[in-house]
């Protein structure tokens, strides 16, 4: 319908201005997929949006507890400590006490990132379904979030770890170089599983309730409790289907003074890359659908 | 020109349809909806069927029917959130959107930063939003509110707040879903003005609402949705006039029944 009497009063209307050349096509996504550089882009345009998000969820539940962002990081600590006790308690060998302690308290430390992100990227779509349902924004802002506050607790871990790490007498090797590469792999492999995690949180309601035994699983599968050198042949290769394994394995290396395994860090690469990759194709091509299933 | 004559919105046959869990949700259905998109096992109920039409700048198009006619989904669709299982839409300018009430606002969020969040996602920088804010809150007339968390607001504030925000984001396509409702009379007779003000500016403007006599005074033509088809598109006069007689007579058909 391209009604002829409104055509015509449109040079008669003084207010009118001409309009921003913004174009939206709208199809169904089986059609055609964004380019990812347009869709990145228009991610990237608005990031101040993440940082806002961000700023407000952290901000409530803190706010009202007495050592507010001191949670943060007391957490982590409490968490090791009831993990040295249980440790200590069941095996007391007494060997390398503080290598053990170094593998523990980083560990934890460090998990704590992939946590918040991978439970809070995987909610993020059903928790903000009003958004959702509201608003059009390139929805992979709201796993962004997460992953911008687990950053946001991210350096001030590190730098309590540094400390401990010192008090502990624990060896800085030249291994501590490979550290920046290793904490940008988990990044990057924490940002891809929360895309999945994300994406399936919609599709299948019991998700979100199998999220959190996914998460222990995890925990217990990554080399925190234990040094991965202890482990015996099978239960290594079994274990590197967690795709923390091999970075957490490197991780160890990296805090006991040694360089990492060049095999464990190539699979870290590899399994950065390709869930990434597969997070972000898996993610973009359902986010058209999950308004319809909110 | 020729930018200028193309449609704000153009409708390529678009049809979608509302998933519908029947019994429950089951994992496995789940994983083959993830696969094999499009096809859910739940029962699919079409919301819009094989609509097409476009909309000149400058028009406001008003969307008339029943409960259930489809007119909400469409709306969504326009604006970019729900996804069309056929057919194509082309939106050629800034889309605000005014859709259910208050749901797009974090409670526990004060007015102040659900209008900047809010305008965050719709990619305005910082420093135009803290040009409208002040604009918005007193529009809205929240006064010392606006520094509150939304969750203190009575619904005549948030649906004020959602309102002011809209029509200050200075759109150039305007989605509007049944929004004028609510609030006291003296501030429904702003909304009436500042909305008048708003289509008589060159924008272009979907509304969808039940009130007939604000379809009228308020568009520039009309469309009649019935089971997700449109059944009359036109004069709004004349459309409102059908679907009158068509209400009517569907009454009639029901007492005739019982």
């Amino acid at each position: 319908m391209s009604d002829p009497t409104r055509a015509t009063d449109e040079g008669g209307q003084a207010t009118l201005r001409p309009y921003s050349d913004v174009e939206y096509v709208f199809e169904p996504h089986s059609a055609s997929l964004p380019s990812v550089r347009a869709y990145l882009q228009d991610a990237w345009d608005r990031r101040h949006f993440v940082v806002a998000m961000a700023k407000a969820d952290l901000r409530g539940p803190r706010s009202r507890t007495g050592l507010g962002e001191l949670w943060a990081i007391a957490d982590p600590l409490f968490q090791a400590g009831i993990y040295w006790f249980l440790i200590s308690t069941i095996r007391s060998n007494g060997s390398d006490q503080t290598e053990r302690l170094v593998i523990l308290i980083s560990g934890i430390f460090l998990f704590t990132f992939s946590s918040t992100v991978l439970s809070g990227g995987g909610r993020s779509i059903i928790r903000n379904k009003g958004l959702m349902l509201n608003s059009t924004f390139p929805r992979i802002l709201l796993p962004a979030t997460e992953v911008y506050k687990g950053l946001l607790d991210l350096g001030p871990y590190l730098a309590v770890y540094a400390v401990i790490h010192f008090l502990l007498g624990a060896p800085f090797g030249p291994g501590l170089f490979v550290l920046p590469l290793l904490v940008v792999l988990q990044i990057l492999i924490s940002s891809g599983l929360a895309l999945i995690f994300a994406t399936l949180t919609v599709f299948i309601s019991d998700m979100s309730n199998l999220l959190d035994y996914v998460m222990r699983v995890l925990f217990f599968t990554t080399p925190i409790l234990y040094p991965v050198t202890e482990l015996p042949d099978l239960a290594v290769t079994l274990l590197k289907i967690n795709p923390l394994f091999t970075l957490f394995a490197c991780y160890q290396a990296v805090f006991t003074g040694e360089l990492p395994n060049a095999g464990y860090l190539f699979q870290s690469v590899v399994w950065a890359v390709v869930l990434c990759l597969v997070g972000y194709r898996i993610f973009v091509s359902h986010e058209r659908g999950f308004a319809l299933r909110l | 020109m020729a930018a200028t004559t193309l449609p704000a919105i153009e409708v390529e046959h678009l049809s979608t349809s509302y998933r519908v869990h029947v019994k429950g949700s089951s994992v496995l259905g789940g994983f083959s909806d993830l696969f094999k998109r499009g096809q859910a096992t739940d029962r699919l109920v079409p919301a819009v069927r094989d609509v097409s039409f476009s909309v000149p700048q400058g028009t406001v198009l008003g969307i008339i029917g029943r409960n259930g006619a489809g007119k909400s989904t469409l709306l969504r669709c326009l604006a970019g959130i729900l996804e069309p299982e056929q057919g194509r839409i082309v939106m050629r300018g800034r889309i605000s959107t005014l859709l259910t009430i208050g749901v797009g606002m974090n409670q526990n969020l004060t007015g102040r930063e659900n209008i900047r969040l809010g305008g965050l996602a719709m990619g305005l920088g910082h420093a135009r939003l803290d040009e409208i804010i002040d604009q918005v809150a007193d529009f809205a007339q929240l006064g010392e509110y606006v520094d509150f968390p939304v969750e203190t607001y009575s619904s005549g504030m948030r649906s004020r707040l959602g309102f002011a925000v809209m029509a200050h984001l200075d759109p150039e396509i305007l989605l509007i879903d049944e929004a004028l409702a609510g609030g006291d009379s003296k501030y429904m007779s702003e909304t009436a003005h500042k909305m008048a003000e708003l289509c008589g500016s060159g924008r272009t403007i979907v509304l969808v609402s039940h009130s007939l006599s604000a379809i009228r005074t308020m568009s520039t033509e009309a469309i009649w949705m019935h089971q997700g088809q449109v059944v009359e598109q036109g004069d709004p006069d004349h459309v409102a006039a059908s679907y009158m007689r068509y209400c009517r007579l569907s009454d009639a058909e029901l007492l005739d029944d019982a």
